[in-house]
């Protein structure tokens, strides 16, 4: 079999050599501190079937969704404004490294402070840390947009939202796909981390209850769920995605 | 096709103290074909992009039939374009590159399809451009050049940089698509056998800032090629009489073929 970048199993070769190594380890330390795999699938199994696990993971993929669509939104809105204009790049600038660099925690308590604990809040936190991400890829991208095209679609009069989505947007796909990969990866462990600090439903809420009882299978079991859907996600919309829009490269 | 005047008092840019163009003056007759011949820097593509509206940054004016650039667009009247690299959509195929420039129709599609066919492009018309060669991208960027049935055609150096029998058939192709509606035709060149070969008269450009220094009409049958011997005798009597002409643009045409990447394209 070669190993190829094509081959779907290779992919699943190092997710299963780590499952090995992990049973391996479990089976030798025999200890309650690292449950085996087999006991997380039975874990997983009962956390499912009681119907607790899906409605904290629904919970927690409503406010990731939220939070993703309202960065993703507003940051390609500013990131195509400052990548155009010289004068609002330099307005925002020290705004954006700012925001680069505030801890996400801050925006976290502040916005529970401000706003009280509620959803609006946690999202709103959790759209925040990711806004500048989303401006400095975008803000590259829309730099290097080719302005020798753009002058086609003036030249011939196009049609304005033509232009956009036939000239411009091609163009900046790349960076919005890759904002877009590294947003989710982002927005996942924030929305853990609101929902642990000021929420009483939600995947992260949970974890941090399974932690009070030392309930480490549990916290194992919501995490294989987690990674499951993660990557289903990138299974089912992020490289077919990409597949679509890469299509004339090929 | 339409009568064009232009007149450009002054188009500096900034930074540079010698303005591009000055007290330039230029009058294309009805489906006329003008070929336009000068050194580096006279501001040849300037002077199509004051043209063609896209850039209005300038002291000058510019009639369609009579209208300000802005009336007579609004009022329906199409430009063509050609530039010097092909400026294709990558991610488009070659037949929506066509669309793209056109209404949204079935009769749209029924028109891009027919043009293809006239440059030859018929079973490519569903690949990405990165599959088309050299020649075969110039020949879609005529062909969308043609595709909003202009009434005058605006072409910077759209050769350049192709060898001379790819060269040779653009050219055929450009005649061919040319005579049947027969739009006014403003052809920017460094190349006189081409501009005598293409055009109904050779307006030659001073450097900058670019002015006319001299307006050659040329009365040689069609068709004609850069080789004939017409041409090649109308190309020397020019130069003895007018020893100067081509003094700025020999070294230009060094310069491009030497440094443009896409020298080596072809069909």
């Amino acid at each position: 079999m070669a190993l190829t970048e094509s081959n779907p199993w290779v992919r699943w070769m190092s997710l299963l050599g780590f499952v090995v190594v992990w049973q391996l380890v479990a089976s030798l330390l025999q200890t309650p501190d690292l449950p085996s795999p087999i006991e997380v699938l039975f874990s997983l199994q009962t956390h499912l079937l009681s119907g607790e696990l899906p409605y904290q993971l629904s919970i927690t993929l409503l406010r990731v969704l939220a939070a993703f669509i309202i960065a993703m939104s507003v940051g390609t809105a500013i990131g195509i404004l400052m990548g155009n204009s010289h004068r609002l790049d330099a307005l925002f600038d020290g705004l954006l490294v700012l925001g680069l660099n505030l801890p996400a925690l801050v925006t976290i308590i502040l916005c529970y402070i401000w706003f009280g604990l509620t959803d609006v809040a946690a999202v709103t936190a959790v759209a925040l840390n990711k806004i500048p991400t989303v401006v400095v890829t975008v803000r590259e991208g829309a730099r290097a947009v080719d302005r020798r095209l753009l002058e086609v679609a003036t030249a011939f009069r196009v049609p304005p939202l033509r232009t956009l989505r036939q000239v411009y947007l091609p163009q900046l796909y790349p960076y919005l796909m890759a904002a877009a990969r590294s947003g989710l990866a982002l927005i996942w462990k924030i929305v853990l981390v609101v929902e642990l600090l000021g929420r009483s439903n939600g995947v992260g809420f949970q974890l941090g209850t399974y932690f009070q009882f030392f309930d480490i299978t549990s916290i194992l079991a919501y995490t294989v769920a987690f990674a499951a859907v993660v990557m289903a996600v990138e299974a089912i919309i992020m490289r077919p995605l990409d597949r679509r829009i890469g299509r004339w490269r090929a | 096709m339409i009568g064009v005047d232009v007149q450009v008092r002054r188009k500096s840019y900034a930074g540079s103290e010698t303005p591009a163009l000055s007290d330039f003056r230029l009058r294309i007759e009805p489906g006329e074909f003008v070929a336009l011949v000068g050194p580096s820097g006279a501001g040849k593509s300037t002077l199509l992009n004051i043209v063609g509206g896209l850039d209005s940054q300038v002291d000058g004016d510019v009639l369609l039939d009579g209208s300000p650039l802005g009336t007579a667009l609004e009022s329906g009247l199409a430009i063509g374009h050609m530039f010097q690299e092909p400026r294709l959509m990558p991610w488009l195929t070659v037949l929506q590159n066509l669309l793209l420039v056109l209404a949204d129709s079935d009769e749209a599609s029924r028109r891009a399809m027919e043009l293809l066919h006239r440059v030859g492009l018929t079973e490519f018309a569903y690949v990405y451009p990165r599959q088309l060669s050299g020649g075969m991208s110039r020949r879609l960027s005529l062909a969308r050049a043609f595709a909003v049935d202009p009434n005058m055609l605006l072409m910077d150096e759209p050769f350049v940089s192709v060898d001379a029998p790819t060269a040779a058939r653009l050219r055929g192709f450009l005649t061919d698509l040319w005579v049947q509606k027969r739009p006014t035709v403003l052809f920017v060149t460094h190349d006189l056998r081409e501009a005598l070969a293409l055009a109904d008269r050779v307006v030659f450009m001073s450097g900058r800032p670019g002015r006319v220094v001299l307006d050659q009409p040329v009365a040689l049958p069609r068709p004609r090629d850069p080789e004939d011997a017409s041409v090649t005798a109308l190309r020397e009597q020019l130069l003895s009489r007018n020893p100067d002409l081509l003094s700025g643009l020999e070294t230009h045409s060094i310069a491009v073929t030497s440094t443009d990447p896409n020298t080596e394209a072809s069909v």
